[in-house]
């Protein structure tokens, strides 16, 4: 028992790194229409941001408040590359209307970015530090639950219920919902849809670096993170239905926990977690109508 | 006699083989026939029980306000919505389940209110695409479009040089159709469909967005099309009046998603029923029943 | 050796990037202003292509080859992915399955004893890839563009798990000593006669391209880019036409896999890699999608200058690389071909054809209704 609820913990913890990022590239494809290839690329930069500055701010290892500061401007940072980006590269989307174009766009922002970070960064794996006091286990209810993945999962938790209540609970999220489901009409109601675009950005940027410095302490760092990661990332989104941030959460949560549990009892097919519930959600779709049809309007809502 | 494959409704269907479902046969000389179509979105009842049928080489307009259900029959027509009820019968074929380039095949031709073009095509390759799909050549990949097809349309002699030369595209041929003005769009959309011979046309407003002057040239060519062809059905919606009085046969009048007045066009047009929806019905005389001002 | 480290690269596993380029004109542009007609093209590409062939083969025998034995397989593969992308306006990030799945049936049958088995198993490969395209099209039928992006990235990335723990075809380590056979009694084991090979599959496979390109079906592929439910309501079917297009597409890169196993004589499953298809994405938009040698271009471009940033200062070069690339795609999104055409509009503004030599095909009805 005690075996299969650290099982359950640690799958959350390993899909809620995968929900901030595939959350914010949820955000902005419903904004702006055009699936952001780069997203992956806001979250490498977290990492191998986090991985700089805990090595300076906090010298890593024992100071919590140090650790989050980190987090914090790691995130901060990436959000103005994600609005550099939006400004740069994406803002022709939006006059353009032409989708396929916008992808192959953010595709090569991703290759930019790939070289950017092999460039400051070069090519050998990096790891993030921690406080100390972050790891281990502590005892709930007599199960030994790793602290790290709790961390995780409460990280997760927060941006969740943050989110929820940002997009469906303000006047700013009314406004963000507006613009994603008809973007000129909601320029006509007087909505500075540009500005809105921009603070989506910020918060999918924001979001993605936060997750990225997280994740930090915990895998190795560089550039192949990158390839491995924007594989979870679609598969989250895809999984989920692409206009849906609920549908983010349950997916990358779903995908954390098969993994875990693939790990843990069937390890031969450790690492086919993914791959199997693609499978399983193709099938579905395609002999089940119903089953979570995606329901996208023109841009796509919440 | 026509050149497509509707009209002329022969018993046991038309000519297409393989592809006669239900048996539904409509009368001679009819090109289409639409059978109690309903659609509803929601709660919403956008087309509520429409029935109609139109003749060879009549022209149908639509008439109505904005969300009388006029854009809502014409997808049903064109197949691009489903009905919830009701058929579509096209020269003896029932359609209604038919994709929209199976419909191409029974005769439904169809243009946008706003052009839609290929813009990085040149008009040429607009009336290439046209020709090859009508030939039943979409899907040759070895031979070439500008010698071999040129070469089978012309023997195939469907009679589209006349309406290609009427569209006035003659010298535009190698133009990227989006270097083109709305007008000239427009054109090219009649061009690409007529090159198929259709049997019925549908349009959707087809003066719309255009200068009044490139209006009546449009209408002008309408009516050269319809001597060139005279069994050619056309069914087409407009806020224009001009274009039904100088185009239609019969005018529908819809409003709320079902036909509320049917006839000539100066009957539709004087009919109080038509003055109410367009004019409001306070400003009816309320002693001779004519609009005020109209003595 | 310099080329093997560009090979890892080339092949998936770590991050590909991209390169920028010089000045490249399409064929079409050479033969509308001699006026040579389609078939003159033709034999401007087959005797470019010749010509390079002989000065790299007598002059750069043991340094440069290497490299072009790798540009030929690549510009064939950047074509044949071009035809979904480009043509067909489907942006596929799952062609490394076509082109890595090619190569690996070519190293399977490589040891069989086929008849003529130098032209028939290339060709064999590409078949393969063709039924592999048909459950993708099924699967993503009627589907959005973008759902088709990550659709095909995913699959190809299951397949590449499959492959990599699959002993039957050599797991994680892939499989060995994949030679070509003999074309008769002509021996391709020298890397001479294997680059005469290599470049009339080439030329062959460029050949039927643009003739395709020209045909109903080219047309009708771009039309359907262009507006899909246009081409629909004129009598397109689009779902069919998808299917047809992908499977052209798989057969050609699956044939470009076969080549390329040849020349590399292994194959990994870190072909099967995304990034791999991601590469082949980046030449085709590089050299110029909308055009029939664009991706060849594109193909000869990214490797060279991979090949010669690489010698010099990898990460650097890297960095400038995917600048380019993006820069490219912001301002020429007709790729490097349409530079040209850029620079005619700028003069002469009014709109010529993307197709450099566009058969106008109203004036010959024209003209031919009046005899």
């Amino acid at each position: 028992m005690s075996t299969l609820l650290g099982s359950l913990i640690a799958g959350l913890a390993i899909g809620a790194p995968i929900f901030l990022v595939a959350s914010g590239l949820v955000l902005v494809f419903s904004v702006m229409g055009v699936l952001n290839f780069a997203h992956a690329g806001f979250y490498l930069f977290g990492a191998f941001i986090f991985v700089t500055l805990g090595s300076d701010v906090a010298h890593g290892t024992t100071s919590v408040i140090g650790f989050l500061i980190a987090i914090l401007i790691a995130g901060a940072i990436v959000a103005c590359i994600s609005v550099a980006a939006e400004r740069i590269v994406f803002i022709r989307t939006y006059r353009r209307h032409d989708h396929l174009a916008g992808l192959m766009e953010s595709f090569a922002l991703l290759v930019l970015i790939q070289g950017v970070c092999e460039l400051i960064w070069g090519t050998s794996a990096l790891t993030g530090q921690a406080p100390s006091v972050l790891f281990g286990t502590v005892d709930i209810a007599g199960v030994p639950l790793s602290k790290y993945n709790l961390l995780l999962i409460i990280v997760a938790t927060i941006a969740a219920v943050g989110l929820w209540a940002l997009v469906f609970h303000t006047r700013f999220g009314s406004k963000i919902r507006a613009v994603s489901s008809d973007r000129g009409m909601a320029a006509a109601l007087g909505i500075r849809v540009g500005a809105i675009t921009t603070s989506v950005f910020v918060i999918g940027g924001l979001l993605a670096g936060i997750a990225g410095a997280i994740d930090a302490p915990t895998v190795a760092v560089d550039i192949s993170l990158l390839n491995t990661f924007t594989i979870s990332m679609f598969a989250a989104v895809i999984l989920g239905g692409f206009g849906s941030i609920l549908g983010a959460l349950v997916a990358s949560m779903t995908l954390g926990v098969l993994d875990s549990l693939l790990a843990t009892y069937v390890p031969s097919l450790a690492g086919y977690g993914l791959y199997i519930a693609f499978g399983v959600a193709i099938l579905a779709r395609m002999y089940l109508p119903g089953f979570r049809e995606i329901a996208i309007g023109g841009g796509g809502t919440l | 006699m026509s050149g497509g494959t509707a009209g002329g409704g022969t018993a046991g269907g038309g000519t297409t083989s393989g592809s006669i479902t239900s048996g539904d046969i409509t009368g001679p000389g009819t090109v289409m026939e639409v059978r109690k179509v309903r659609k509803a979105f929601g709660s919403v009842q956008a087309v509520a029980e429409v029935s109609m049928t139109v003749a060879a080489g009549q022209v149908v307009g639509l008439l109505g306000p904005n969300g009388a259900g006029k854009s809502t029959l014409f997808g049903i027509m064109a197949g691009e919505l489903p009905p919830d009820s009701g058929s579509i019968l096209v020269g003896g074929h029932n359609v209604t389940s038919w994709d929209p380039w199976k419909r191409r095949r029974a005769g439904i031709g169809r243009t946008f209110q706003v052009p839609r073009t290929f813009e990085r095509l040149t008009v040429s390759d607009h009336i290439a695409v046209a020709v090859a799909a009508d030939l039943g050549n979409t899907f040759c990949g070895w031979r070439s479009v500008d010698r071999w097809l040129t070469r089978r349309a012309l023997a195939k002699d469907r009679g589209i040089i006349p309406v290609l030369e009427m569209t006035g595209l003659a010298d535009l041929g190698s133009r990227v159709v989006g270097s083109l003005s709305f007008g000239e769009r427009k054109r090219v959309e009649i061009a690409a469909v007529l090159a198929q011979r259709p049997g019925i046309l549908l349009m959707d407003e087809p003066t719309a967005g255009i200068s009044a002057a490139e209006a009546v040239g449009l209408v002008e060519l309408l009516e050269a099309i319809r001597t060139e062809r005279p069994e050619l059905a056309i069914v087409l919606t407009s806020h224009d009046m001009d274009v039904f009085f100088r185009l239609a046969d019969e005018v529908l009048l819809m409003l709320r998603g079902s036909i509320a007045l049917r006839g000539a066009p100066d009957y539709v047009r004087t009919h109080e029923t038509t003055i109410d929806t367009y004019l409001g019905s306070g400003t009816r005389d309320r002693r001779t029943g004519k609009p005020d001002g109209d003595v | 050796m310099r080329t093997s480290s560009l090979r890892r690269r080339l092949s998936g596993g770590s991050g590909d990037t991209a390169p920028p380029g010089g000045l490249a004109a399409g064929a079409g542009w050479l033969t509308g202003r001699w006026g040579l007609g389609h078939a003159g093209g033709d034999a401007i590409v087959a005797a470019v292509l010749v010509l390079a062939n002989l000065v790299i083969v007598i002059w750069f025998g043991s340094g440069f080859i290497f490299v072009w034995l790798l540009m030929l397989p690549y510009i064939m593969a950047a074509s044949g992915t071009n035809i979904t992308v480009g043509w067909t306006g489907r942006l596929s990030f799952g062609h490394a399955l076509f082109f890595a799945g090619g190569a690996y049936v070519a190293a399977k049958l490589a040891t069989g004893h086929i008849f003529a088995g130098a032209v028939v198993i290339p060709l064999i490969c590409g078949v393969v890839a063709a039924a592999l395209s048909v459950p993708l099209s099924l699967i993503a039928h009627k589907r959005r563009g973008v759902y088709f992006s990550i659709l095909t990235l995913i699959v190809a990335q299951i397949v590449y798990s499959v492959v990599q723990n699959w002993s039957y075809v050599g797991g994680g380590s892939g499989l060995a000593n994949v030679y070509v056979q003999n074309l008769g009694p002509i021996s391709l084991a020298s890397t001479d006669a294997f680059a005469w090979y290599a470049v009339i599959w080439t030329i062959v496979i460029l050949v039927v391209l643009r003739a395709v390109y020209r045909s109903p079906f080219g047309l009708s592929c771009r039309a359907v880019r262009e507006d899909g439910l246009r081409a629909e309501t004129l009598g397109v079917p689009t779902s069919r036409l998808f299917t047809v297009s992908l499977a052209l597409s798989a057969f050609i890169t699956g044939l470009a896999g076969a080549i390329l196993a040849y020349s590399e004589t292994t194959v990994s499953p870190t072909q099967f890699y995304w990034t791999v298809s991601g590469t082949l994405v980046v030449m085709c938009l590089l050299g110029g999608r909308f055009s029939v040698l664009g991706p060849a271009i594109g193909a000869c471009v990214y490797i060279f200058i991979q090949d010669q940033l690489f010698q010099n200062s990898a990460s650097a070069a890297d960095a400038l690389v995917g600048g380019t690339f993006l820069l490219i795609v912001l301002v020429l999104p007709g790729g490097l071909v349409s530079i040209g055409e850029r620079i005619r509009n700028a003069r002469a503004p009014g709109g010529s054809a993307a197709d450099p030599d566009p058969p106008d095909v109203l004036r010959e009805l024209l003209a031919g209704g009046k005899r």
